[in-house]
């Protein structure tokens, strides 16, 4: 209780108050904007990050994170055009709400729906997050090593239809981590003589290159296509009338469920969820007739169910150090840069920092709500913004991403590298994400796997010997085996 | 990017595979180069030296890659219908290296207004009045909010006026 009181009276300060407005305002702005999405938003706040305190660019990020998430769901009912993956869902119904002239109502339930479902996701970090911790304090390097390489295989999950790729990407940002120092001996590893090299490739530039930049590069490919008529995008905001919500909340629930069990799987996300919750909602709903005609359950689901992944997703990057998608990688990154540890050791010796977060995290949703609620016609505007004039300014301000970290101008270089490079490889259907979990993941990896070595004398078969290391190895083998192993059921079947 | 059902443009494919060639080769380069000289006590060092874990990568990289180049290599590619590169895409690209270059001759300042002004031309917008203002006040916005309330300094320009 002490810790709580502890942590309430560290954001109840009128900065943590302001990230916590900013942040949500600027993540549902991003939200609405088509093609940006929470990493874009969240690598924009970064520079933002680096010279304020923990808890207030947390609270930062947090807002971003929270806000892209539900911007995305305002396009995807008036224009029928999802601002981010996680909202392509919400378009199934709320286009067809906005055709009827109830765009105001599909916002109203949107708006209540998401809310209520990232609170879900809070209490399932307050009950989860403690939990996984404990269980991970009797982790040693070798458990570390197979969490590691289990956390490798979200890559399957983000690499859909190109796993080679896939796997190609995730080996290049775990070569890429391993530039610089050995961490062990001391020995130059890749620098070829480069003095700046030797403190190895650092994560924030190369996110900025590979999310923002190669996205403004590739966008101009687009600028051309069809641009959404402001005529259209004229809505209000009208809270749904609780006889109406009352039938809902079973929806509700399942979809906030869904949502908080998805999210904390690695490679999964808001989009697989939100999908997952849809199909369900058209499965059990009494109104099935109604679906693809404006359907207010499955908003309610894929709604609660996106928005309730972004509470769950913390829940392994906090507790283990282990992102599970994009987001929580630069999350992490962004961690890191505050000088916080995240790992079973940030809840044992932090918890009032966690506690923090909780908070933050329910005071960000219900900003979200008060933001759907004030300014949802008015966040429509942003896309009246000529995008030849976004994409310069989005350059900039990444840059300054790039830079702020170590203010290094070698960084922005690596930024500039990493965006011709994630360009190149994005066009070619080269998924991005695994670059950067594999960064993450990579010196954790390596770290662990050789302390397991020095601790079993270098006998590798000893890794098996421990219960909780075998049955991730074993769960690890199985998520990589199952597509194999589903196609010869398939043929033979 | 739209995806259509007309198939990719052949240069698409051609680049699809010499990509594909290009990081097999890095990576047999830096395999290569983890058989180099090591200090000795990296030798003897029971973790197992420091291109240890590099080789276990870069041997998994070359099966994950030796898969690839089958797919690259196979008629129907792994590419998808994407919009042909134009001209403008390799303008933004080189007016970005023109930044990150200029960053450093002429401070952020002055990079950022100019490179603020650039894009929008380049990308075919012509409303002069709105792009100089947006990227004035946008550039000094950024500027100010780093440098003086957030105190992360930012490249000067070497003029001494004081940005």
């Amino acid at each position: 209780m002490e810790l709580l009181i502890t942590a309430a009276a560290q954001i109840a300060t009128p900065l943590t108050m302001v990230c916590i407005i900013c942040g949500t305002i600027v993540g549902v702005v991003v939200g609405v904007l088509p093609g940006l999405g929470s990493v874009i938003g969240l690598t924009m706040a970064l520079p933002f990050t680096f010279s304020l305190p923990q808890i207030p660019s947390i609270a930062l990020m947090l807002g971003v994170y929270c806000g892209s998430v539900y911007g995305g769901s305002i396009t995807a009912i008036i224009l029928n055009t999802p601002g981010t993956p996680q909202a392509a869902a919400t378009a199934l119904e709320g286009y067809p709400m906005a055709r009827r002239g109830d765009a105001d109502l599909a916002l109203g339930w949107v708006t209540v729906a998401s809310t209520l479902g990232g609170l879900f996701s809070v209490a399932i970090f307050i009950i989860a997050g403690p939990s996984l911790a404990a269980l991970s304090l009797q982790f040693t390097p070798i458990e570390y090593f197979a969490l590691g390489l289990f956390a490798m295989t979200c890559i399957a999950g983000v690499s859909s239809g190109q796993m080679a790729k896939g796997l190609v990407s995730g080996g290049i940002g775990l070569m890429l981590a391993a530039i610089g120092v050995d961490p062990v001996t001391g020995d130059m590893r890749y620098t070829f003589g480069s003095f700046q090299l030797s403190a190895g490739i650092a994560l924030i530039p190369v996110i900025v290159g590979i999310f923002a930049y190669s996205e403004m590069f590739l966008r101009v490919l687009d600028l051309d296509g069809d641009k959404p008529d402001p005529a259209e995008m004229r809505v209000g905001f009208r809270v749904p009338p609780w006889r109406e919500w009352r039938i809902r909340l079973g929806m509700l629930l399942r979809g906030s469920m869904i949502g908080s069990f998805v999210g904390a799987l690695p490679g999964t996300g808001a989009a697989t969820a939100a999908f997952i919750a849809y199909s369900e909602a058209r499965r059990t709903s009494k109104r099935q007739e109604n679906f693809g005609k404006g359907e207010p359950d499955g908003l309610v689901a894929c709604e609660s169910a996106n928005n309730a992944v972004t509470g769950s997703a913390l829940v392994p990057t906090l507790a283990l150090g282990i992102p599970g998608d994009p987001v929580t990688a630069v999350m992490l990154g962004a961690l890191v840069v505050q000088g916080i540890a995240p790992g079973p050791q940030l809840f044992a010796n932090h918890l009032d920092l966690i506690y923090a977060i909780f908070l933050c995290l329910i005071l960000v949703n219900l900003v979200m709500f008060a933001t759907g609620a004030l300014g949802a016609s008015l966040f429509t505007r942003i896309l009246r913004i000529p995008e030849p004039i976004l994409i310069g300014l989005i350059l900039i301000i990444s840059t300054v991403g790039a830079y702020g970290v170590n203010g290094s101008t070698f960084d922005i270089w690596v930024a500039f590298a990493a965006g011709v490079g994630g360009a190149l490889l994005r066009y070619l259907s080269y998924p991005l994400a695994p670059i950067v979990i594999g960064m993450v993941l990579g010196p954790t990896i390596e770290m662990s796997l050789r302390q397991g070595l020095i601790l079993t004398d270098g006998n590798v078969l000893a890794f098996l010997e421990r219960p909780i290391a075998l049955a991730l190895f074993a769960v690890t083998a199985a998520i990589l085996l199952w597509p194999l192993l589903r196609s010869r059921l398939r043929r033979s079947g | 990017m739209e995806k259509t059902s007309r198939p990719p443009f052949r240069s698409t494919i051609i680049a699809d595979r010499v990509v594909a060639l290009c990081i097999v080769a890095v990576t047999a380069v830096f395999l290569m180069l983890t058989f180099g000289e090591v200090s000795a006590f990296a030798r003897n060092s029971a973790g197992r030296g420091p291109y240890f874990f590099p080789r276990l990568v870069l041997i998994f990289l070359l099966i994950a890659e030796s898969f690839l180049l089958a797919k690259v290599f196979s008629p129907r590619g792994t590419v998808q219908n994407s919009p042909r590169p134009t001209w403008r895409v390799a303008s933004l690209v080189l007016a970005t290296a023109a930044y990150c270059a200029l960053i450093q001759l002429a401070g952020f300042l002055i990079a950022s207004i100019l490179f603020g002004i650039a894009v929008p031309l380049l990308l075919g917008r012509r409303t002069w009045v709105t792009i100089v203002t947006v990227a004035l006040v946008y550039s000094i916005a950024v500027w100010l909010l780093f440098e003086r309330v957030f105190l992360i300094i930012l490249p000067a320009s070497p003029f001494d006026i004081g940005f």
